[in-house]
């Protein structure tokens, strides 16, 4: 009974010990594994004649789906180019994606979410169909990673699928489309998504403005302060002051006045990020929130003390 | 002994329905947008400044600046004067220079670079005595409105910043959002001082965020705590310590199962070990809650305003559970 | 031989590095830590440095110094998704001689490392 006793007494501890090495063993072996299929999969792409499709197979054979499917979507988020296009073939060739898509179909909620967004991360992807058929879904993540798959299956039609999404896309979802879309290669014009009626394409042409610093925007985004919609005014005149734009405007004055004190807060800080001088913000700004940015401004300088 | 069987038996229960309670809490935040660890690089205008409020060491300071997210900033607030052996060489390492801090109240000094790449570096300079003040000073003295404050000696995780601003990217901007982690060190994530109503929409994730550096004694404590139940059993010959030990390895066993499905590099027992700490601390925010609703009162930041519709309360638990 | 080290914390990286690089006449120093970074070039002197660990130039630890050392002054190309100009004009301010930004083009990098080094090629 003592022996039993202190026996099962030591399980725990055990158990743990066991999980822990077991755990990092695990975790460097299919570190390793991954390495080298994606050594493998780099090799087949940069060589010189196009790889044939025992290569290909070889691959397949090789390595587990989980593996091959984890390379793929690391190395597709590394690379852009005529490069893409040999892993597409790759991932055609060893029918990863059916792998992804059987999953797909076999699970649910945010499950699904997950794995359609490892579809989307897989560029070129071929079989847009399956994504098509999680666009009706009841989650809303799934709703989105689905289109989010079809813009990177068919970077030609992106914006169509963008526009047509029947939810305000978020500013994570906007960052998102504009990775995919830039990987895929596709021409992205920031004005006609910004002078779009189109509120989720304003949301990609905002955050495309912010993201390549593109000065040019200032009319538009002057011109979507105004909008109806206080997410896209608000995005509108973050983007604005990123591209040191003149924020001295009524208008801008109007949009701030109708802003929750801590969205003022936020752009406060922000224009100070942005090297903006206490006269050009002061007329936008009450007394108190003219105090707070000449404090904030001052904590980046030193007194120099001269006798 | 008979006293003492039953009283550890009782504990056990209570502590076992806890676990349970924990558990069920973590699993319903685990099923978090996949969206959040897809992005990389920065997100627009969206920064996170980490606060850390007296650290030991350097270190917390260290694991901030390798965080990967560039719109990120690491304050330090401790007292130099007591600490200077420790945080005195930050400032030629990091070619630290004062600046102007006479907003700020009770600061004895504030230290900024000069150096581009070490533009993420803040010291504060504040007495011990002014110790309670250390969150609203560092809030003060954040670049960017959301902070993420760290206690003592947290170590984040190297994606952490990163993860809440992919986060606060994915509420609508005029959503103050409040973070904190069911299974990490203690970390909060809240919008800075310009919030006025404090309300913010509350959410959980089982993203670690941080971890607690140092011992793991609490987790060795609770893998060897069974096993001295057994012992005493055994000595004692009662089935009550005997069924005891029992329970108290099916509750520890729980926070092992949440341990190993935690996503990070750290060690199990680490893991293990800030797990059962922020259990510990769970239970006590349940107490509390507990006592504020027996005595009729509203409890925290996060309690309904009064003419909230029930429209945003009823969206506020679905982003909780969703999240 | 001219020598090239790929160094990133992620054996993913360097792998993915090494082949795209793969027809690209030198020799190849893998280095998984920091520390096995500084120790190649001491022991050793290098070329080129291709990089993704941005943070090891801005967290105060000096390794510029540690990778150029006894008066070696190998180029350091780092690769990164992150944009921001603060980051990048940190980075050059450094003494970083490239700073490339993912996605890259394959050939793209082949061309930046054989300019630098025509005799790889």
């Amino acid at each position: 009974m003592t022996n039993e006793a202190i026996l099962i007494a030591f399980a725990l501890p055990l158990a743990a010990t066991v999980t822990q090495v077991a755990h990092s063993t695990y975790k460097r072996l299919r570190n390793y594994a991954v390495a080298r299929c994606v050594w493998r999969i780099s090799n087949l792409i940069m060589a010189e004649e196009e790889p044939s499709d025992e290569e290909m197979r070889a691959l397949r054979l090789r390595f587990p789906s989980d593996i091959m499917v984890d390379s793929v979507i690391f190395i597709a988020e590394k690379i852009y180019g005529y490069a893409l296009y040999r892993l597409a073939l790759i991932v055609e060739v060893c029918e990863i994606e059916y792998v992804l898509i059987y999953r797909i179909r076999h699970s649910k909620g945010a499950a699904k979410a997950r794995l359609l967004s490892k579809l989307s991360a897989m560029s070129h992807t071929l079989i847009a169909e399956e994504a098509e058929a999680y666009i009706g879904e009841e989650d809303r993540n799934t709703r989105f990673c689905a289109m989010a798959t079809l813009v990177s299956a068919r970077p030609d039609r992106a914006i169509h699928y963008i526009a047509k999404f029947d939810e305000p896309i978020t500013l994570l979802e906007a960052a998102l489309l504009t990775q995919l879309m830039r990987r895929n290669g596709a021409p992205i014009a920031y004005t006609p998504l910004l002078i779009s009626q189109n509120r989720n394409l304003q949301m990609l042409g905002i955050y495309l403005s912010g993201h390549f610093s593109i000065a040019d925007a200032e009319p538009h985004l002057q011109r979507l302060i105004e909008e109806e919609d206080k997410e896209v005014a608000y995005l509108a005149l973050q983007t604005l002051c990123s591209i040191r734009g003149n924020i001295s405007t009524s208008q801008i004055k109007d949009a701030l006045q109708q802003m929750a004190s801590h969205q003022r807060f936020s752009f406060l800080l922000h224009a100070v990020q942005n090297c903006y001088s206490l006269r050009s913000c002061a007329p936008l700004l009450t007394t108190e929130e003219r105090t707070l940015f000449a404090q904030q401004i001052n904590s980046y300088k030193c007194r120099i003390v001269c006798n | 002994m008979q006293l003492i069987s039953v009283i550890l038996f009782l504990l056990s229960l209570v502590a076992l329905v806890g676990a349970i309670v924990f558990v069920v809490s973590w699993q319903r935040n685990s099923y978090h947008s996949s969206l959040v660890h897809q992005l990389r690089g920065g997100i627009a205008h969206i920064g996170v400044s980490a606060v850390v409020e007296y650290p030991e060491t350097t270190a917390p300071l260290v694991a901030l600046l390798e965080e990967e997210y560039p719109r990120s900033e690491a304050v330090v607030v401790t007292d130099l004067e007591r600490s200077r052996s420790t945080f005195g060489e930050l400032i030629p390492r990091y070619h630290l220079i004062r600046v102007n801090h006479s907003h700020l109240d009770g600061v004895r000094a504030l230290y900024r670079s000069r150096h581009r790449a070490y533009r993420r570096v803040v010291v504060v300079d504040l007495p011990t005595e002014h110790r309670e003040q250390a969150a609203k000073i560092g809030k003060r003295v954040a670049s960017y409105d959301y902070t993420l404050h760290l206690q003592g000696e947290s170590i984040v995780e190297p994606d952490a910043i990163t993860y809440c601003a992919n986060l606060i990217a994915s509420q609508h901007s005029s959503t103050a959002i409040s973070l904190r982690s069911v299974v990490g060190a203690s970390a909060h994530l809240e919008k800075g001082l310009h919030n006025p109503s404090g309300r913010a929409l509350q959410l959980y994730t089982d993203h670690a965020l941080a971890w607690q550096r140092g011992g793991v004694g609490v987790a060795l404590t609770a893998i060897l705590l069974p096993m001295a139940i057994v012992i005493a059993a055994h000595l004692s010959g009662s089935w009550l310590l005997f069924i005891s030990a029992a329970i108290t390895m099916v509750t520890v066993g729980l926070f092992l199962y949440v341990s190993c499905r935690v996503v990070t590099e750290k060690g199990i027992f680490i893991r293990l070990d800030t797990i059962l700490r922020n259990f510990y601390r769970y239970l006590i925010e349940r107490v509390k809650k507990i006592h504020y609703l027996y005595k009729g009162g509203e409890y925290g930041n996060n309690a309904p305003a009064k003419g909230i519709s029930i429209l945003q309360n009823r969206q506020r638990n679905h982003n909780r559970r969703a999240l | 031989m001219r020598k090239i080290v790929i160094h990133s914390l992620r054996a993913e990286f360097r792998a993915l590095i090494r082949g795209l690089l793969t027809n690209v006449n030198a020799f190849f120093v893998p280095s998984a830590s920091r520390e096995e970074l500084f120790r190649i070039c001491q022991t050793t002197k290098c070329d080129l440095l291709l990089t993704d660990d941005v943070r090891m130039f801005m967290n105060g630890t000096d390794a510029m110094a540690q990778i150029r050392q006894g008066g070696a002054t190998p180029q350091i190309f780092v690769l990164s998704h992150d944009l921001s100009e603060e980051t990048v004009t940190a980075l050059l301010e450094e003494g970083v001689n490239q700073f490339i930004t993912m996605p890259v083009a394959p050939e793209r990098l082949r061309c930046k490392v054989s300019t630098q080094h025509k005799e790889l090629v």
